[in-house]
């Protein structure tokens, strides 16, 4: 029966209907064909959305929303471009600093890649900077966006496995530094080898005027980390404090927001959560029918079978994520994939923080691969570059993400240092 | 029929805006308690659930009508557009069908939990599991919208514009 809700779901996919959908339609045809009770359904997805967690999703949203209204996004990009600007393809290091800087305040890869690109790539391709690589940096760039705080996927994962939002977000930090760093340097080994365009250097005071104009966008992560750090708040009283603050700054700091905007921005953001909310009741539903029919036991049965070592273990996940994050929708494979994958993992001594970070990030990478990659359409459709010509340019950028994977994967200090010594 | 989706167009609109400033509202109280107030009230994280749960159920359709539902285009993509069409079309009338019985399941469940109340609020269970029948029941009107729309206009991409800003109020 299994195998049926598999081919009605990659069928649904195939035919394009939203995979939300294709979720709770294909458990819908197991559910039916099985004789369980179909009030199962709207039964799973109440009890997959009713925690006070997963709130913190439509506070990040919002607050990611009213900073980018509220005139955030080109600070950001002022800022970054007056530090970096003056280095050889100072564009492209500008373009991954502002993502970095963006993703401390946005939880999510698309969200980075629409409001930075929208900006950045136009002005690299008037620059003289390739539209390929424009495009590239951007896209590899914005995948920070789940990795950095705060990060939905984070939340989720945390939401459907019970372990500490706040733990697996503090753990993410490094991870993203070392992403951002290394994607910052192959922009800039290209960028040198292809002769890119390099600005005059700021005068001093010009960075620091630019610095006070980013400076509110900095802060709010700050707030964000060093209120859940210090347990202080919960990761849904962080997302609302951050809300309050991007509402504060932007009537009273940058004065970009008005009070006639407040409904609108709520509304997209209601809409946006609402989006990501079905999804997660139907792929709670679809998660309900794996467990039942004990997948995740067969699963991890096959995978001890197959080795017990756990680095052996790491490397089969690694593929087997990849494979399904070009394929699969972040939060869908997280809902579905994360309780089937972790149960063998403790059962072989690997933290628990260091494999929800490793899933995360593996899944990430499949934003920026087709032939799903959100973050890869998203930039190709900006730069208007076909997408076979911006996944070559993106290789030596995905490069740098497995590496990162891989430190991630084997070196368990590179995620678990921090939570050490923050949550004592 | 125009009239009618103008009118739930604007239910939706104001009843997802109210419930997200609540949810902000309830969350930052509880904030200010713990840190200003000698007490945290017990109803606050009760109460975030519920506004959230009703934001949810009253967005859901409308994200329908902003296609922010996120599909796979990638083999669709090289079919001819009628087929395209006819496609999209059958897949959103499978979906009216499907979010339609979930509206009639929802229904049973809010029957099955009349009498039980919430544990902070004390307020009755079948308001908080309406939720998920509104949002069921908004799904399947705003699908069987975009069914017509369609058939309609010959397209799959909804040109339409949703309530502006301020419009609803």
């Amino acid at each position: 029966m299994v195998f049926v809700l598999f081919a009605v779901f990659l069928g649904c996919i195939i035919l394009r209907m939203p995979i939300a959908f294709s979720l709770g339609f294909s458990s819908f045809v197991y559910i039916a064909a099985s004789d369980i009770p179909l009030s199962i359904i709207p039964e799973r997805m109440f009890s997959g959305v009713d925690s006070f967690v997963i709130l913190c999703v439509p506070g990040f949203i919002l607050a990611g929303n009213l900073m980018n209204i509220g005139g955030i996004t080109e600070r950001i990009i002022k800022f970054c471009l007056a530090l970096v600007g003056h280095i050889r393809g100072g564009l492209a290091l500008a373009n991954v600093g502002a993502s970095m800087v963006f993703a401390g305040i946005s939880g999510t890869a698309v969200s980075d890649a629409v409001s930075i690109g929208t900006i950045m790539i136009p002005a690299m391709v008037k620059r003289g900077y390739g539209k390929e690589f424009s495009g590239a940096v951007t896209a590899s760039a914005s995948t920070m966006g789940p990795i950095i705080p705060p990060s939905l996927p984070m939340v989720i994962a945390g939401t459907v496995t019970g372990l500490s939002v706040s733990r697996l977000l503090v753990a993410g930090i490094i991870p993203g530094l070392l992403l951002g760093f290394g994607i910052g340097a192959v922009a800039f080994f290209i960028s040198a080898k292809r002769s890119y365009p390099r600005d005059e250097q700021m005068p001093i005071k010009e960075v620091v005027k630019s610095f006070f104009g980013a400076f509110w966008a900095i802060l709010m992560t700050l707030i964000i980390l060093g209120g859940i750090m210090g347990g202080i708040f919960t990761p849904t009283e962080a997302s609302m404090v951050a809300v309050f603050y991007a509402i504060i700054i932007g009537f009273f700091v940058y004065k970009e927001l008005k009070p006639s905007m407040l409904p609108k921005i709520f509304f997209e953001s209601a809409v946006t959560t609402a989006s990501l909310m079905v999804l997660v009741g139907f792929a709670n539903v679809f998660a309900w029918i794996l467990t039942s029919e004990e997948i995740p036991l067969m699963v991890t049965q096959a995978m001890l079978s197959l080795s017990r070592n756990p680095m052996v273990y790491i490397l089969l996940v690694n593929v087997l994520l990849i494979l399904v994050g070009m394929f699969m929708e972040t939060i869908a494979a997280l809902m579905i994939l994360m309780p089937i994958l972790l149960k063998p993992a403790i059962e072989l001594g690997i933290d628990p923080i260091q494999f929800a970070i490793m899933c995360v990030l593996n899944l990430v990478i499949g934003l920026t691969t087709p032939p799903v990659g959100v973050c890869l359409f998203v930039a190709s459709s900006i730069a208007k570059v076909s997408i076979g010509r911006l996944t070559w340019a993106l290789l030596p950028f995905i490069g740098v993400s497995i590496a990162v994977l891989l430190l991630v994967s084997y070196v368990p200090q590179v995620t678990l240092w921090l939570p050490s010594l923050v949550f004592k | 029929m125009k009239l009618l989706f103008r009118v739930l167009d604007q239910w939706m609109w104001i009843g997802s805006v109210l419930s997200m400033f609540l949810l902000v509202g309830v969350v930052l109280l509880q904030v200010f308690a713990r840190v200003a107030l000698p007490q945290v009230p017990a109803w606050t994280e009760e109460a975030s659930r519920f506004f959230f749960m009703w934001a949810v159920g009253f967005a859901a359709g409308p994200a329908v009508r902003e296609q922010a539902y996120v599909d796979v285009d990638s083999f669709t993509i090289h079919l001819p557009n009628k087929l395209q069409l006819v496609l999209a079309i059958v897949m959103d009338a499978v979906l009216v069908v499907f979010t339609g019985i979930m509206a009639y399941e929802s229904t049973k469940l809010v029957i099955a939990v009349e009498g039980q109340t919430s544990a902070a609020l004390i307020w009755p269970m079948w308001v908080f599991y309406a939720s998920i029948w509104l949002q069921t029941f908004m799904l399947a009107l705003y699908l069987a919208r975009s069914v017509a729309r369609m058939l309609h206009t010959g397209s799959i991409k909804n040109e339409e514009q949703g309530i502006k800003g301020g419009e609803a109020l």
